[in-house]
């Protein structure tokens, strides 16, 4: 089970996260992008955490939701509404509940993921955030099918997104603003798997 | 109307294109920037709901078009799409067009009410004029042909494998609207389709150039050629046959004819009423019996005729357009004598069409075409008129119809040397056109021109400001049965109530003779004493001031007999230019006003009264739903402060040069008004400064238009020396009624007993707090109520000038010490209606 407090735990990490490695993803972004998803992505979480204690009394839905219309209003690059889209169909889709078991972490995070690769219209290899997002959706759901704990599932999908990030290295960039470097894009790691990755993170420290 | 959305990382830029595309589209486009984002530090982003924001605001069921720079903008756009309601979302449509040249052309055409697909086609083409201007584009416009290409089109429409005739039913024929549809299909496909207009025998030319298509001048019931080559032919001649059989999708109604003595809009519904009575506009008062002389303005008819010498037609032209120039400045110079300064800039404007580029590139190509000179004139007018008409519902635009007119009748003179335009009088007679045009108004015998009734015509137009300067009774906007008139009726105009009777009986005759007896003694006796002093028949001294717009006038208006100006309408010296005086120059035109004026005389000057119904281009107020509520006269000037104070220092130098006096328009609340006085202090300080002289004792005070202001007025009256009534905009507020629309209009009327009483209330109140309290609407040259207002205790009065003289004849014969008065001012206080009111006035 994730508690509602887990819920928001999960959402105080991820901004910290971000905010110690804003100059990390600044740096990866200015490799092969416009160098600005650790601002950018610091702005948002940032102003997420601010917000935290007003959603006390929400339902994990609501605070999802109200997460995405942060993020979507607050981010200004590319991150906010494919973040924001992320948040949107997962709260949808968690309306109402105060705490998730497997079943619905699975569903949580199979319509979130479905819900950027339909805003970005990217596809796993392309070298973006669906590179880990994608992977871990399908060990998530493959996990509890098995029977996995909820805690176990999140380690496996820490392991699964920090492999995704790997694996986004070679890759070349077919969207976003990496993609107009073409082959230059190769042998860096993209900015947005990498703060993917983080957010799983924070999410399977904070369920323990 | 379609509104417009622009979305970009940067807010600057998002702003920047908006102000730069409603330049485009006149102001009327519904528009919104969402750019940028909500972070000081890193402002470069978008956000979606800022987009949902702009799309909510302009949004209507015609749709909105949503423009966007790249990356994140698109996808915060899809995202702000998801956040609107079904409905909603399938009017918004997300345009991939360039983006500065798309919603350029966007805002354009959608201000000119253009439909969504129409709107997305010409913006994703935007692009073009670029392209071909740097020869980037590979495909071949012809552009307004020479006689070169023409032979060329010729040869290939020929040679071309399919031909086929259409004749065009739809009423417009083919005007700008399916024009570009033909364009739209035509372009980017592997064909070449060229087009001749069979019935006026013209050459072929390409259809993928929108002014050749133009150009052809095919009207309803015309039957056009259509020659297609290329592999794409067949598909082509497809679409085109359907769009032509269909009628572009768009009204078979018969034309309305232009003729010469008919009137253009001739509607069989609009018969003469069984009483014979006409109601119109009155525009400018009086009466007068007579005969009816009808004219119409149109321009002349000129047979197509084709010449080969179009060198010698063009000089022919040149020296057409030099001599109609000449003659533009001549009318203009004799007008400036005869109906002012003001009055005669007019011409100006006339002359500038003369010099219009596009007009003139237009009749050169058609020269070149071997058409001759008058009939390339008279047809490239045509299709600008046709232009114009179809922008309907726009007074200013049927003004430049009528000035159009008026100016190429002139070259058309110059050209053929036939006379199509005099109108020459001699007898005494009622003159009836359709229209008058401000030369022929400007050109009037008034010894003979008793008077003037029009079908059509505005308020506001040229020809009305010249008709009240001439002093000619005058009604506009009689309707068709006008022309209906047979000449040489004997008919009766009261332009006091703008009717026009047609079938007069001896009684109606003889009241309006005797009417019409006592409106000319008036007049001349009004005229010999309108440099007295404004005084009543028991000695009271009555102040009698001119409103005026502008610096100029003020000569003029001391002439005719005002002692001051009580209202100075600032906002002319910002309108028709593209960027608002600065402190300068501003000071320079207030300076100038001051010292016509004098040390003694008040001048009034009014800041700033800009919105409602007085737009200027380069303020971007923004779409308002009832901008008469929104955002106007002090409201926009405290929005603004910076620009508000450059015109408060202008005021306060110029103050050291006469007895100049700073007056807030639209004040609501005590609030905007201390707000105003800061910054006027802030002024002073500055100009303290810098050591700039000013008045120290300069005299403030507010107009009184709102009705909250007259509600709070004694919390407003410590902070100012004066009051002034506006009593237009006050009846308006005070009834919640558009004067402009006829159907509440007769609300705003300010015999409503409502009216009446807050007028009394406020002048009350000024008095007893001892502020000196003005009326300056257009009440206050009504004579009737004169009597009213100095019972109410009014002792100011300003008034457009025109009005001085008779205001002041009408004075002298009242005592404001009379028992009479008194009782008249408390029957008009509880009357219950303005129909009472105007009882105890007659």
């Amino acid at each position: 089970m994730i508690t509602k407090q887990q819920v928001l735990d999960w959402l105080r990490k991820s901004s910290d996260v971000l905010e110690e490695n804003r100059q990390y993803l600044t740096k990866l972004d200015t490799a092969i992008g416009d160098a600005d998803h650790g601002n950018n992505m610091y702005r948002g979480f940032n102003k997420v955490k601010s917000q935290l204690d007003d959603h006390a009394d929400k339902d994990i839905g609501a605070i999802l939701k109200a997460v995405a219309m942060t993020l979507i209003s607050t981010v200004g690059g590319a991150s906010g509404p494919l973040y924001g889209t992320f948040f949107l169909q997962a709260g949808t889709k968690m309306a109402g509940k105060a705490e998730l078991d497997g079943d619905s972490l699975a569903v949580m995070f199979r319509a979130g993921v479905d819900g950027v690769k339909m805003r970005g219209k990217a596809q796993p290899g392309d070298k973006t955030m669906i590179d880990v997002l994608e992977p871990v959706a399908q060990a998530i759901e493959n996990d509890i099918k098995e029977g996995k704990s909820v805690s176990d599932t999140l380690h496996h999908a820490v392991e699964v997104a920090e492999k995704g990030v790997a694996d986004t290295i070679p890759l070349i960039a077919k969207k976003g603003r990496a993609s107009y470097l073409g082959e230059r894009s190769k042998d860096h790691q993209d900015p947005g798997a990498t703060s993917s990755m983080m957010i799983i993170k924070a999410l399977s420290e904070s369920v323990g | 109307m379609v509104g417009i959305v622009i979305v970009s990382h940067s807010k600057p830029l998002a702003e920047s294109l908006r102000d730069l595309a409603l330049e485009m589209g006149q102001n009327k486009a519904r528009i919104a920037a969402a750019g940028g984002v909500d972070d000081p530090d890193n402002p470069v982003g978008t956000d979606a709901m800022k987009i949902l924001e702009a799309i909510q605001e302009v949004y209507s069921d015609d749709g909105v078009l949503v423009f966007m720079d790249m990356g994140s903008a698109i996808m915060s756009a899809e995202m702000a799409l998801e956040f609107l309601d079904e409905t909603q979302r399938e009017n918004v449509k997300l345009c991939g067009a360039s983006f500065v040249e798309g919603v350029v052309a966007a805002t354009a055409l959608a201000a000119s009410g253009a439909e969504m697909d129409e709107i997305i086609r010409e913006a994703k083409l935007a692009l073009k004029g670029k392209t071909a201007q740097l020869g980037e584009d590979d495909s071949d416009d012809e552009g307004t042909g020479t006689a070169e290409e023409a032979r060329e089109s010729n040869e290939t429409a020929g040679n071309a494998d399919i031909k086929e005739e259409y004749t065009l039913r739809n009423t417009m024929g083919l005007h700008a609207r399916p024009a570009a549809k033909v364009v739209q299909t035509v372009t980017g496909r592997d064909a070449e389709v060229f087009i001749r207009n069979i019935t006026r025998e013209s050459d072929f030319v390409s259809a993928k150039s929108m002014n050749s298509l133009i150009s052809l001048n095919v009207q309803q019931n015309d039957t056009v050629q259509v020659a297609y080559t290329g592999t794409e032919a067949e598909a082509l001649q497809e679409l085109i046959s359907e769009m032509m059989k269909s009628n572009f999708g768009e009204s078979t109604a018969p034309a309305p004819k232009r003729t010469k003595k008919a009137s253009p809009k001739k509607d069989s519904r609009s018969g003469m009423p069984d009483d014979g009575v006409l109601k119109g506009i009155s525009i400018s008062p009086g009466f007068a019996i007579a005969p009816v002389k009808q004219y119409s303005v149109t321009l002349p008819d000129i047979e197509e005729e084709k010449q080969d010498n179009p060198e010698m037609e063009l000089s022919l032209l040149r020296d057409a357009l030099a001599e109609a120039e000449k003659e533009i400045e001549e009318v203009k110079q004799k007008s400036s004598n005869e109906i002012g300064e003001v009055e005669a800039a007019i011409f100006d404007a006339q002359i500038l069409l003369l010099k219009d580029p596009e007009l003139l590139k237009k009749v050169d190509a058609r020269i070149a075409e071997g058409l001759t000179a008058p009939y390339a004139w008279r047809s490239s007018l045509d299709d600008v008129i046709e232009m114009y008409e179809q922008i309907t519902g726009d007074s200013i635009i049927s003004t430049r119809v009528i000035d159009l007119i008026d100016v190429g009748t002139r070259v058309l003179e110059k050209l053929t040397g036939e006379n199509f335009s005099d109108i020459d009088i001699n007898e005494p007679c009622i003159l009836c056109m359709n229209e008058i045009s401000p030369s022929d108004a400007a050109s009037l015998n008034t010894e003979s021109v008793l008077g003037i009734c029009c079908e059509k015509g505005s308020d506001v137009s040229h020809s009305a400001i010249i008709a009240r300067s001439l002093g000619i009774p005058t009604v506009f906007n009689l309707g068709p049965a006008l022309s209906e008139i047979k000449e040489d009726t004997e008919v009766v105009l009261n332009a006091e109530t703008g009717e026009l009777f047609t079938k007069p009986d001896d009684t109606l005759k003889q009241q309006i003779a005797k009417e019409r007896a006592h409106w000319l003694e008036v007049k001349e006796k009004a005229h010999d004493g309108r440099k007295e002093q404004g005084i009543t028949a028991n000695g009271e001294r009555i102040e009698v001031l001119a409103n005026v717009g502008d610096e100029h006038e003020i000569n003029q208006v001391l002439d005719l007999g005002a002692e001051g100006v009580g209202l100075f309408r600032s906002e002319f010296l910002f309108m028709e230019r593209t960027e608002a005086p600065n402190e300068d120059e501003q000071f320079k035109a207030y300076k100038s006003a001051a010292q016509s004026l004098g040390k003694k005389k008040p001048l009034v000057i009014r800041t700033l009264d800009v919105g409602g119904d007085k737009p200027v281009s380069y303020i971007s107020i923004g779409e308002e739903e009832n901008p008469f509520l929104g955002q106007r006269g002090i409201r926009y000037c405290l929005s603004e402060p910076e620009m508000f104070k450059e015109q408060l220092r202008a005021l306060l130098r110029a103050s050291a040069f006469g007895n100049l006096q700073i007056m807030f328009p639209m004040i609501a609340t005590a609030g905007e008004l201390r707000k105003a006085l800061n910054l006027l202090e802030e002024c002073r300080a500055e100009l303290d400064e810098k050591g700039l002289k000013y008045n120290e004792k300069i005299k403030t005070g507010i107009m009184i238009e709102v009705p909250s202001a007259v509600e709070t007025l004694d919390t407003l009256l410590p902070l100012i020396d004066f009051v002034s009534i506006g009593t237009n905009d006050l009846s308006q507020y005070m009834m919640a009624a558009d004067r402009t629309n006829p159907s509440v209009g007769p609300l705003t009327s300010y015999y409503q007993p409502a009216v009446l009483r807050v007028i009394e209330r406020t002048i009350r109140m000024a008095n007893e707090a001892g502020k000196e309290v003005s009326m300056c609407g257009e009440m206050a040259r009504d004579v009737k109520v004169m009597p009213v207002l100095l019972a109410f205790g009014l002792r100011k009065f300003s008034m457009s000038a025109a009005g001085i003289p008779e205001f002041k004849y009408r004075l002298k014969k009242i005592d404001t010490e009379s028992s009479g008065l008194g009782e008249l001012a408390a029957n008009v206080l509880s009357a219950r209606s303005p129909e009472e009111v105007k009882e105890y006035l007659s």
